[in-house]
């Protein structure tokens, strides 16, 4: 619900996008359950962050689940992510779609915003019934005041259909490199957090790089080109 | 000596400990910074801190060698608001050239005016080794005519700084050179001068990219330009009041910067009748627009016309997620009235003006 608020706090809002499908079970899972504590960890020990990144947490497999509402990182506790069923984009971006809905509707009236980002990060390809794409259409709607920008990240199978990834991004999209995905995920999350440091404390921009600033290494990262339509 | 090297393996002082503590003291001297015996501010050794630990029944052992590396930031009555972190040692990253000192300082009377300027760098800045990308400048162009800079370097931008020097730089030596020229024939010459500047110091003109507001004062006229999110309030008994709209959307995000070829249409203010005027960067407009306790607490420290330390000591206070460079340039206008006698607060004289 809204408040009014004499003292509003900057506030940027990350939505991570985590695919918990059945082919992540075993390094790939346990990885990512072991590095974000480092995110954590950032968060509180960073002021330039902590005092400024709110996360969330969305997971998808067969359906999509928000484990972690917008928040303070510093003061919730991390849930043990399990792997799951099947691999179903649509209902990953229905489901961050209501994340920033309810997570940026929450916050006091007049709140001033960094633009919201989506890491959205997966290591297949959509198998599920029905088209991803509308779903995608509604998420990334320029019309949408809370719009966000959408970083992909892809490893493991997902490098069977880069266009995906490069579909699903608004302009960045990135195939990881090492062999291992267990690797691969911890390179991930650590790109994750550089980005949301670098961006956090990179005040302003002009409107050609909207205010994101990633960090990538190219070392462990192939950067896909643009999807131009 | 060899200066120990940081956890990131970057030279520079040894990282604080017991970072992960949130605080949310109201000042140094508060109860929470004095029975906080764990806070990384917290100096060890000093009389202080062992009557800080005292107080919070922790063991009164024999204290361990003092930390002299650690950087004891001085007592200040500025206010912390909201629930802070504690901030990591400043830093300067290696290979920075072009770099402008920690803050920048002004207080003094200029012709019919009062001008209490203060540029500091901030929190996030220190703490990642960039220098200050803010600045300012003024200068009477004739009698009773001045005029005002104020830039903001592009965060993200390696060189900013320097073209938002440039851009004051530039004011001057256009006002210098033609005295009774516009604002907007100012503004423009400025945005020549930084390219010049970018050009000598063979930089891109996208490495050097700043927003700026240029205001010229004269009689009671206050005419404002700015390009970007620079900002300028009117401080009077009741507050401050924003002289241009809080521009819309998200706050990392700038629709218009400078240098640009041609330049953009500045927006616009004029207006008559204005005793007190602030120009400010972002970083500190951001805070004056969303924070009640951050306008109180510097409606309180303008009240009276304030040296640089009073300044700097405005600027000062901590707030939640404020991390950016913070520069405002308060233009008090003194009428007829107040120009006939002037204390000069050094002697307690009075001198006509």
């Amino acid at each position: 619900m809204k408040t009014e608020s004499s003292e509003l706090y900057t506030i940027f809002p990350v939505f991570m996008v985590l695919d918990v499908s059945a082919s992540m079970a075993g390094g790939p899972i346990e990885a990512l359950n072991d590095a974000l504590p480092s995110l954590k960890k950032e968060m509180l020990s960073n002021p330039t962050v902590g005092e400024i990144a709110r996360i969330a947490i969305v997971t998808f497999s067969d359906v999509g689940r928000t484990v972690v509402p917008l928040s303070d990182l510093a003061q919730v506790d991390l849930p043990d992510l399990m792997v799951e069923g099947g691999t179903n984009f649509a209902a990953a971006f229905r489901e961050t779609k209501n994340a920033i809905l309810s997570g940026l509707q929450a916050l006091p009236k007049g709140t001033p915003i960094y633009k919201p980002v989506v890491f959205f990060m997966s290591d297949g390809e959509h198998q599920a019934p029905g088209d991803w794409h509308t779903a995608l259409d509604e998420l990334r709607d320029r019309s949408w005041k809370f719009a966000p920008e959408v970083v992909a990240f892809g490893f493991g199978d997902a490098k069977k259909n880069t266009d995906a990834l490069r579909e699903i991004a608004s302009r960045f999209s990135f195939l990881a490199e090492e062999a291992d995905p267990a690797l691969q995920v911890r390179e991930i999350v650590n790109a994750l957090i550089g980005s949301i440091r670098t961006t956090s404390t990179s005040f302003r921009d002009p409107s050609q790089a909207d205010g994101l600033h990633l960090e990538a290494p190219s070392e462990f990262f192939t950067p896909l080109p643009p999807m131009t339509l | 000596m060899t200066t120990p090297p940081s956890a990131d393996g970057a030279p520079g002082p040894p990282p604080e400990t017991d970072l992960a503590e949130h605080s949310s003291p109201n000042g140094p001297g508060s109860e929470r910074a004095k029975t906080d015996g764990t806070r990384a501010e917290q100096e060890v050794g000093t009389d202080e801190s062992l009557e800080a630990q005292a107080a919070a029944g922790v063991s009164s052992s024999p204290p361990t060698s003092p930390n002299i590396w650690r950087h004891t930031p001085t007592l200040t009555v500025a206010p912390t608001i909201g629930t802070v972190l504690p901030m990591p040692p400043p830093r300067l990253a290696a290979m920075t050239a072009h770099r402008p000192a920690s803050v920048s300082l002004d207080g003094l009377f200029i012709g019919p005016y009062h001008v209490a300027a203060g540029s500091l760098v901030g929190s996030a800045h220190l703490a990642s080794g960039v220098p200050r990308q803010d600045a300012y400048d003024f200068i009477e162009a004739e009698a009773g005519r001045l005029v005002v800079a104020v830039a903001d370097g592009m965060g993200s931008r390696p060189n900013s700084q320097v073209g938002a020097r440039a851009f004051c730089d530039g004011m001057c030596l256009a006002v210098g050179a033609s005295p009774n020229d516009s604002a907007a024939s100012y503004l423009a010459s400025a945005n020549d001068y930084a390219v010049k500047v970018c050009r000598d110091h063979d930089l891109a003109p996208d490495d050097i990219a700043y927003v700026a507001a240029l205001a010229v004062f004269h009689e009671d006229a206050c005419e404002v330009l700015r390009v970007g999110d620079v900002s300028a309030f009117a401080l009077t008994d009741e507050g401050f009041t924003e002289l241009f709209a809080d521009q819309e959307g998200h706050v990392n995000i700038v629709a218009a910067a400078l240098p640009a070829e041609p330049l953009p249409t500045p927006e616009s203010f004029c207006g008559h009748g204005l005793t007190r005027v602030v120009l400010c960067t972002d970083g500190l407009a951001n805070d004056i627009r969303h924070s009640a306790q951050v306008r109180a607490w510097l409606q309180t420290s303008w009240t009276a016309l304030v040296d640089v330390y009073g300044m700097a000591e405005a600027l000062r206070f901590r707030r939640r997620g404020s991390h950016d460079d913070r520069t405002a340039v308060l233009v008090s206008v003194r009428t007829p009235e107040d120009i006939g006698v002037v204390n000069d607060g050094i002697t307690g004289a009075s001198f006509a003006g």
